[in-house]
């Protein structure tokens, strides 16, 4: 479906199979959803090389990024990338070292919640145990391009990372006691996956 | 992509506005202006009361191991137990991340992230990864003395909230940061002052001048332990076989023995042997002296000599002996026996003139003379020098260690 953007008129063909957002890349204004605040639609530049528009191979299976949501955290960050898996839908967590891709979609958080910190273990199952590595409130929420729906859009919310030896790794989005989401997937350095399509930083060449 | 958005910071003493070079990775920074560090997200701001000055200048770039970096911040730690100093240089470079560049004493280390330190999963002392067993060389609180730059986290908070763990295994360094908030891990190896400065296109005078071992700083030599032991296990192997075979064909025969009696001299200096034959080219000859000594000493010069050559080989010999009784318990010291050994003498037929001192007591003596006998002398040099080079390297390895090690409240060396 083709939607336009109500200030510059810039058209976007909606390509997820459930869009909630959609920034103009152009103007940054909303060019589907409501109730962000204009701030929001500003996408700082992170020296991040993945892109809207960047594609690579998970799983032998291409991806192609359609949006991003920026957690900014006091002493951290994480970029949420939105990516067309196939038919479905994949967020992709990028630090400044490492990229979790998480396939399954935004779930309720099954397990108890108290006294999390950072280096307790979380207990997932008997067989998978994963020790958390970051607990932080998300301090400033940024978005752009297009977006499948996310929980908690004006981001106050705690966010908590927690990975395994195994490569396992949770992100859970923890609001209040009945409000906490969790992502499920899988963690590895960033310099391990191939993207095509990013943006290259010519100026840092060493060769 | 669309218009980008410029990412500016206004300092909250001065007002003085900063576009920082790590955009919006850039958590905190000093104002340019006035110095003042702070919090991009927080109103955290500190004033520090003492200026550094880094050997690395801010925003300069240099190449390590290959990898452009700049020079992104500067801080000055202090560990808040022993309150010893180091400074730390955050590099960045967007194609690669960050790393860092730790100088303590002149003596550096260069660090980058590690996701895969073991104490991610749970804690050991003793964290061993590909680069070896490490061992715990250091655990601290820091606080941040001075810091200029940027930096992509609160390093004042995040500094003075957090436990240290240093594990070295040289001349490598696994770090690992452990607060309520964030775990952080870093893997590090030594980088001598010279490719610091040769990376930074500096004067190696101008790096902070080099005290003592650095605490993950290799050997200035190294050899490899395993083939050390075996070649010195093997070569010892050699020694004790050639020493068997030497025994094992050693004909070891007397050619000659007499006895003689001071009475026979006859005013005369010397004894005369009769000639004896001695048979194998170069071999070695021992020459056996026994006297009936009680309390006494017996001494002679004697001269080998080939009867054909009149070739000469002059040794002395003196061996003493005493006994007695004291508080009822019998005693004795000495020998009545001595023995002289010459090596490579030729074959032919030799004769002895003994030159003889008698004591008041002793007024005689026996003669043995034996050809190619076996002898341990070369082959316990042999063994010593096999054992010199391991002992002194594993003595020097020692020491050096020791010293790595005197800073360190986790140290096993005395």
């Amino acid at each position: 479906m083709q939607i336009y953007c109500p200030i510059c008129g810039r058209g976007y063909a909606q390509k997820l199979k459930d869009t909630w957002l959609v920034v103009c890349d152009t103007c940054h204004h909303l060019v589907k959803g409501s109730g962000l605040e204009p701030d929001q639609l500003m996408m700082p530049d992170d020296w991040s090389n993945i892109q809207v528009g960047t594609t690579g191979l998970y799983k032998s299976q291409n991806f192609t990024i359609m949006g991003r949501i920026r957690l900014q955290m006091k002493n951290d960050f994480r970029n949420l990338w939105c990516a067309q898996y196939g038919q479905e839908i994949m967020w992709i967590g990028q630090s400044l070292e490492s990229i979790g891709f998480f396939k399954p979609p935004f779930a309720p958080y099954p397990h108890n919640f108290d006294q999390i910190r950072a280096g307790v273990n979380i207990e997932f199952s008997e067989q998978i145990k994963l020790k958390c590595e970051l607990v932080e409130k998300c301090i400033e929420i940024r978005y752009e391009g297009e977006l499948s729906p996310f929980p908690f859009p004006m981001g106050n919310f705690n966010l908590i990372q927690a990975s395994n030896a195994a490569g396992n790794t949770v992100l859970v989005f923890h609001q209040n006691e009945n409000s906490i989401q969790f992502l499920w997937g899988e963690v590895m350095l960033v310099y391990g996956v191939t993207f095509n399509n990013t943006k290259t930083w010519s100026q840092w060449e060493t060769k | 992509m669309g218009n980008e958005v410029v990412i500016q910071h206004s300092c909250p003493k001065c007002k003085h506005v900063t576009t920082p070079k790590g955009k919006a990775l850039t958590l905190s920074l000093t104002c340019e202006k006035c110095g003042v560090y702070y919090c991009v997200h927080t109103n955290a701001n500190d004033q520090f009361l003492t200026k550094f000055i880094p050997a690395l200048a801010i925003r300069s770039r240099g190449k390590i191991k290959g990898v452009l970096y700049e020079v992104m911040g500067f801080a000055v730690k202090r560990e808040k137990k022993y309150e010893y100093q180091w400074r730390e240089y955050f590099l960045f470079n967007p194609n690669v991340g960050i790393a860092f560049l730790s100088e303590y004493d002149g003596n550096w280390n260069f660090l980058k992230p590690y996701s895969k330190h073991p104490l991610f999963v749970s804690y050991t002392a003793t964290p061993t990864i590909e680069k070896g067993k490490f061992q715990l060389y250091a655990k601290y609180h820091a606080e941040v003395l001075y810091a200029s730059g940027e930096f992509f986290t609160d390093i004042i908070g995040s500094n003075e909230s957090s436990t240290h763990y240093e594990h070295i295994c040289p001349p490598y360094i696994l770090n690992f940061e452990e607060s309520n908030s964030q775990l952080g891990a870093y893997l590090g190896e030594y980088i001598s002052p010279a490719l610091v400065a040769t990376g930074f296109n500096l004067d190696k005078k101008n790096l902070p001048p080099k005290k003592g071992l650095g605490y993950t700083q290799p050997h200035s030599f190294s050899v490899d332990e395993s083939l050390l032991l075996t070649i010195s296990v093997v070569t010892l192997l050699a020694a004790f076989f050639l020493q068997w075979i030497l025994n094992e064909t050693a004909i070891n025969k007397k050619v000659f023995e007499s006895h003689f009696v001071q009475a026979d001299l006859n005013g005369q200096k010397m004894f005369t042997t009769s000639s004896f034959q001695l048979e194998g080219d170069q071999k070695n000859v021992v020459i056996k002296v026994k006297a009936p000594l009680s309390n006494d000493w017996f001494f002679a010069e004697y001269s080998l000599i080939n009867d054909a050559t009149d070739q000469e080989y002059i040794f002395t010999n003196e061996f003493e002996y005493y006994n007695g009784t004291e508080e009822g318990e019998a005693w004795s010291e000495g020998s009545n026996m001595g023995d002289a050994f010459l090596s490579s003498i030729p074959k032919g037929k030799y004769h002895i003139n003994i030159y003889p001192e008698f004591s008041t007591s002793n007024h005689e003596f026996t003669i043995s003379i034996f050809r190619d006998t076996p002898f341990y002398s070369n082959f316990f040099v042999l063994c010593f020098l096999l054992c010199l080079f391991p002992a002194a390297f594993y003595g020097y390895r020692y020491y050096r260690e020791q010293k790595r090690w005197e800073d360190s409240e986790y140290s096993t060396y005395e």
